[in-house]
């Protein structure tokens, strides 16, 4: 700290030091730990229902009262004393009564009002994730999913990072690099939106299938299949994170000595052999930071699911969403980010283990 | 064939393949801009036409749109390399644990689902009164971002001289002088990269911003909406258009490189020769 303000004085030492204060505090840490306040509390959403009907209640008896002291200030007019005094009670009982209710209503609204906001602090946010059968399948096929997206990108990547490493001449990989990235700088939306014109029952994938005759376009019933839906889905994720395996692996095989392959090979080793007894131990860092980045990735993927799913299906960050905007229910909506987000930490914690890799990844 | 010819064969083959995978989406979007059906398709092709384009440009609620993206990105590149030149220059000054503890805090957004972050952002913000809103955006989105600039700023800073700073502050230059003279400029080409990378990556943010932007509206999140319905033509314009800012970027990229690399020859082969001609006297 005294090493920092020497070296730039107070009014720099403190911007520096304000600036990764609110960036840590205000921006990471504190959020982070709303959310998981969130969802420690709820709202009795069922308590406001009741003191709604009562209320109403109370005002549909203000109305009758209305009518009724109407009618019986009319019958007045028409009255001699013997009725007459019989009709002064009851109106008196009438407004007496309507006194009464109109008391009562200011606190019974003001009860409602605060039961709107009120935190009531309990388990129900963990027991509803927990009980919710349909949330729970969901759940685990996204799981299931973003290990498969992350299995198949790691085995289709594997080839194109090991030549792009070691196999390709310099000029030939800077291009070829290049020509990865490209695709990439197009939105996530539009390369994804593209695959929706391919899987639907009309797209592109049909289109090819009909030119052998296996699909027919035209077809009213049944019409030709789509594949949206899960598979569809797991193949637009597949498409929309691969550049993110490649380019750690690239980087990791890179650094290998060309020297050892060559030896390996001189020594009559099979290419099987090379790649399992040196490349592979070699690139493990790299296949970590691979892995973590896809499998994040898939599962934090709200987009792909959004195109691809065709309204079939429902994945987990389109239910964190539903509850956050169209139910408003906020603390359901921070206990299933919650849950996401120890899906993502537990998932961290078990590559580092299986690779033993340490915090130095994100080597972009 | 010999199994090496094979292997080069398979090899190729496959790279083949794997650029085409890559590349499909897209031409398939750029044809389909052009075919006269009202929903985005390939097939039934129903004539060659530019009115999605034209449709396109009318549409108030991108314009509007793609302000909003502007402004947010220019926001955030303000904020992200502020934080993360703060958090470069307190990385340097710390030692092992604390130093990895730091790192670690300062990094995690970038490896939290982006999802995550929007949530926590705007149930925190909440408290405060906030339902949303380009601010929240700017907030949400320079948390991770902050970190991308943090750490092409500490890359940049490896090669730096600490000493450099010391003499000026020994020859009696004050703090800021030291700042903005010696620091700052040196930091340049990273900052220049980084409010780039800000900026790009503001831009075409979807899974934060979804969360945060109440009832505004980015471009990004107009080309959502847009692919939500699956049923809005003018979406295929648009990406032509991005892919074709893409392919500009990309030549410019590559001309750009390649100029580079024949300066940096042309001046070793001149200094080779400063060499010879040395020698030979």
């Amino acid at each position: 700290m005294t090493d920092l303000l020497r070296r730039y004085g107070i009014a720099i030492g403190s911007y520096i030091l304000l600036a990764c204060g609110f960036w840590v505090l205000v921006m990471i840490v504190v959020p982070q730990v709303t959310m998981l306040y969130y969802t420690t509390w709820y709202i009795d959403r069922v308590h406001t229902g009741e003191l709604s009907r009562e209320i109403d209640q109370l005002y549909g008896k203000l109305d009758d009262l209305d009518a009724d002291i109407a009618r019986l200030e009319r019958a007045l007019n028409t009255q001699e004393p013997p009725a007459r005094t019989e009709t002064e009670q009851a109106l008196d009982a009438a407004r007496s009564a309507q006194a009464d209710i109109e008391a009562r209503l200011p606190a019974l609204e003001q009860a409602w009002k605060d039961s709107r906001t009120a935190r009531t602090y309990g388990t129900r946010n963990y027991d509803y994730l927990l009980g919710n059968t349909d949330h729970r399948t969901v759940f685990l096929k996204t799981l299931f999913a973003s290990v498969l997206v992350t299995a198949l990108a790691l085995i289709f990547c594997y080839p194109i990072a090991f030549y792009l490493a070691q196999a390709a001449r310099p000029e030939q990989t800077a291009l070829l690099l290049l020509g990865l990235v490209i695709p990439y700088w197009v939105n996530e939306l539009l390369r994804v939106f593209a695959w929706q014109m391919i899987l639907s029952g009309r797209g592109v994938l049909n289109m090819a299938l009909s030119w052998f005759g296996i699909v027919d376009l035209d077809a009213i019933n049944p019409p030709p299949p789509n594949y949206l839906g899960d598979g569809g889905v797991v193949v637009g994720m597949i498409y929309a994170y691969i550049l993110f395996m490649v380019f750690p692996l690239y980087n990791v095989i890179e650094t290998l000595d060309k020297n050892q392959l060559e030896a390996a090979r001189d020594l009559g080793a099979s290419w099987w052999r090379i790649h399992w007894r040196i490349v592979i131990p070699h690139a493990k860092p790299g296949i970590a930071v691979g892995c973590i980045m896809t499998f994040m990735l898939a599962a934090g993927s709200y987009a792909v699911p959004m195109a691809l799913s065709g309204g079939r299906s429902q994945w987990f960050t389109q239910i964190i969403y539903t509850w956050t905007s169209d139910t408003q229910d906020m603390n359901l909506g921070a206990t299933y980010a919650f849950a996401l987000l120890i899906l993502c930490i537990v998932f961290i914690f078990l590559m580092m283990k299986l690779f033993r890799v340490r915090l130095e990844d994100i080597a972009r | 064939m010999s199994s090496q010819r094979l292997l080069s064969w398979i090899t190729g083959g496959y790279l083949a393949l794997f650029f085409a995978y890559l590349f499909l989406p897209l031409f398939i979007m750029v044809a389909a801009a052009f075919n006269a059906h009202s929903s985005p398709a390939l097939s039934p092709w129903q004539g060659f036409t530019l009115r999605w384009f034209g449709e396109l440009f009318a549409k108030d609620a991108l314009w509007a749109a793609l302000w909003n993206s502007l402004i947010v990105g220019f926001f955030v590149v303000l904020l992200s390399l502020t934080l993360g030149l703060a958090g470069a220059l307190l990385l340097a000054r710390l030692q092992k644990h604390a130093r990895t503890l730091l790192y670690g805090v300062l990094v995690s957004p970038v490896l939290t689902p982006g999802v995550i972050l929007g949530v926590s952002t705007l149930l925190f913000w909440r408290e405060f009164g906030s339902q949303g809103g380009l601010v929240l955006t700017v907030l949400a989105q320079s948390t991770f971002i902050a970190a991308y600039c943090m750490l092409l700023i500490m890359a940049r800073m490896q090669r730096f001289d600490p000493t450099l700073e010391e003499a000026a502050l020994d020859l009696g230059a004050s703090h800021r002088q030291v700042f903005w003279k010696i620091t700052l400029p040196f930091l340049r080409p990273a900052l220049l990269s980084g409010a780039v990378l800000a900026f790009l990556q503001s831009f075409e943010n979807y899974n934060t911003t979804l969360f945060v932007i109440g009832r505004e509206m980015t471009l990004t999140l107009f080309i959502g909406s847009a692919v939500r319905s699956g049923q809005e033509p003018t979406i295929n314009a648009l990406a032509v258009i991005f892919i074709a800012l893409t392919v500009v970027l990309a030549v410019l990229y590559e001309v750009k490189r390649r100029a580079e690399r024949a300066r940096e020859t042309a001046r070793r082969e001149a200094a080779e020769r400063a060499d010879t001609v040395l020698a030979a006297a």
